[in-house]
């Protein structure tokens, strides 16, 4: 396996990078911010999905969704079931996400975040919610950009050579 | 055979989330378990608050004195016109309740209210709602109003222990009743979305309302206390083609500045130099917030720091005549008689 689970990462480096990323999220930027709101949680999960697809799947997809509808005292279960799907799916598809170079790789990350972003909105419009604000709408495209940050920070300095 | 298995797995938990959302947007049952998880999260929130507080920390020890000086006058100056106008207010207060005894009608309280603190830590941008730092341990119940210094801002919707998230008056799903201040009728404003911008729905054509009025709660529906702005009406447009006005209005309330906001508790005692000569109980609003702890909030001691440390009963008892009675009141009773 090129980049599989034979070196283990330790959980607790998965955990850590979730609370970090977690916290990037809920950054109180203010209105500055403004359009530019990557999920930093989506990035780390569709990471660790992808390359250890033998642990990381739509489970901690359920978890760390569970932890963003807690941060977000919205409806529970919201951003849980989204990252659920995003878990799953880039589980699905990692083999073939794993080989491909770092620009494609972005694409695929955004289409799955939309997916992500699509399950939220659908949610809300079952639920007779206020309809997504325009940044979470761009949120794929400014994750996107982030990806190759979060390749860089997660993978191991050995490892990244062979890119 | 391990594929199917990562399948049903995907699915059971797509099914959990789904009953979950159900459970949380239908019932109320999930507020415990909300509260108690919401715990763990709790450092996360305060670690992301740090360099938000050292920033205001370092510009605190940044202020030069001249500047110090020249707040604590101006600070003053307000003070004393504030208390002037709470001397008149004494006064107007004693008046209204012995003409509404004369007229036999319910007595108004005043509210108690705590200070929060609007902490701008949420994971959307631009939603009609914010998170605070009181919560259930501060006797924060859902449906409770949240006023800030000009007037009404929202109500809260959702409890941890230690925080709360309010839903701003602009939030498309809240529709508070309000009444005309100027002839006192009643009508509805509504959450547009945008932070400037209110909806006041279903009001005939030929209604008298026109642009500046100012509407305040009405009281009706039991979650508002009676009397708090609300907005200002800033226009009002006849369509001829449509049964209703097209009426907006502007919130009272400065919706994006404001830092701390005010926690009411409609009809409770506020203070013990405010406590009216004789105090009926007041009906306690439909959201009970017993009903969320199990337990009774509203009578714990030293929630605020004003009360000076006594833990005054949320409702006294009626007909418990309060030896503490301002001076205007005397002034009051020497016009009447």
């Amino acid at each position: 396996m090129l980049l599989g689970s034979s070196q283990s990462r330790s959980v607790w480096l998965v955990a850590f990078s979730f609370l970090v990323a977690a916290c990037l999220d809920i950054l109180p930027v203010g209105w500055l911010r403004g359009y530019f709101q990557p999920d930093w949680v989506a990035l780390v999960l569709i990471y660790w999905c992808i390359h250890d697809p033998d642990r990381y799947g739509a489970g901690i997809g359920w978890l760390s969704g569970l932890l963003m509808d807690l941060l977000d005292y919205g409806i529970l279960g919201k951003y849980a079931l989204g990252k659920t799907v995003l878990g799953f799916l880039a589980n699905k598809i990692s083999l073939r996400l794993r080989v491909y170079p770092l620009w494609q790789q972005c694409l695929g990350v955004a289409v799955l975040i939309f997916v992500d972003v699509i399950v939220h909105a659908l949610v809300r419009f079952l639920l007779e919610q206020p309809t997504l604000s325009i940044a979470r709408w761009l949120t794929p495209l400014s994750s996107m950009v982030m990806w190759p940050l979060v390749v860089v920070i997660l993978t191991p300095r050995a490892r990244t050579r062979r890119y | 055979m391990q594929h199917s298995g990562v399948n049903l797995r995907f699915l059971v938990y797509v099914f959990v989330s789904v009953l979950i959302i159900n459970m949380d947007a239908h019932t109320h049952a999930l507020a415990p378990v909300r509260a108690l998880l919401g715990l763990t999260v709790a450092p996360l929130q305060e670690l992301v608050l740090v360099p938000r507080r050292f920033a205001e920390w370092v510009s605190l020890r940044a202020i030069s004195e001249s500047e110090l000086l020249d707040k604590v006058e101006d600070l003053q100056a307000a003070n004393l016109t504030l208390s002037a106008r709470l001397q008149r207010i004494d006064g107007l207060d004693a008046e209204n309740r012995r003409l509404r005894e004369l007229l036999s009608a319910s007595r108004r309280g005043l509210d108690r209210v705590m200070l929060a603190e609007i902490e701008n830590i949420s994971l959307e941008p631009f939603t009609q709602s914010v998170l605070v730092n009181k919560g259930l341990a501060d006797g924060v119940y859902e449906g409770q109003p949240v006023l800030d210094s000009r007037g009404v801002m929202g109500q809260v919707v959702r409890t941890s222990y230690l925080k709360s998230a309010v839903s701003l008056v602009t939030d498309p799903g809240q529709t508070i009743p309000v009444m005309l201040e100027r002839n006192g009728l009643r009508a509805l404003t509504s959450g547009t979305g945008s932070r400037q911008l209110l909806d006041v729905p279903f009001l005939d054509r030929n209604t008298d309302i026109r642009r500046g009025d100012l509407l305040i709660t009405s009281g009706l529906g039991g979650r508002f206390p009676y009397g708090y702005p609300v907005a200002i009406v800033r226009e009002v447009t006849v369509d001829v083609n449509e049964p209703f006005l097209n009426i907006s209005a502007e919130p009272v309330a400065r919706l994006g500045y404001s830092r701390e906001v005010l926690l009411a508790w409609p009809g409770a005692e506020p203070d013990a130099d405010l406590t009216p000569v004789d105090v009926q109980p007041i009906p306690q609003p439909p959201v009970s917030p017993t009903s969320i702890l199990g337990g009774s909030i509203l009578t714990l001691p030293g929630q605020i720091p004003e009360s000076g440390g006594e833990s005054a009963p949320a409702i006294l008892p009626q007909s418990t005549p309060q030896p503490a009675v301002s001076p205007n009141q005397d002034a009051v009773n020497a016009t009447r008689q």
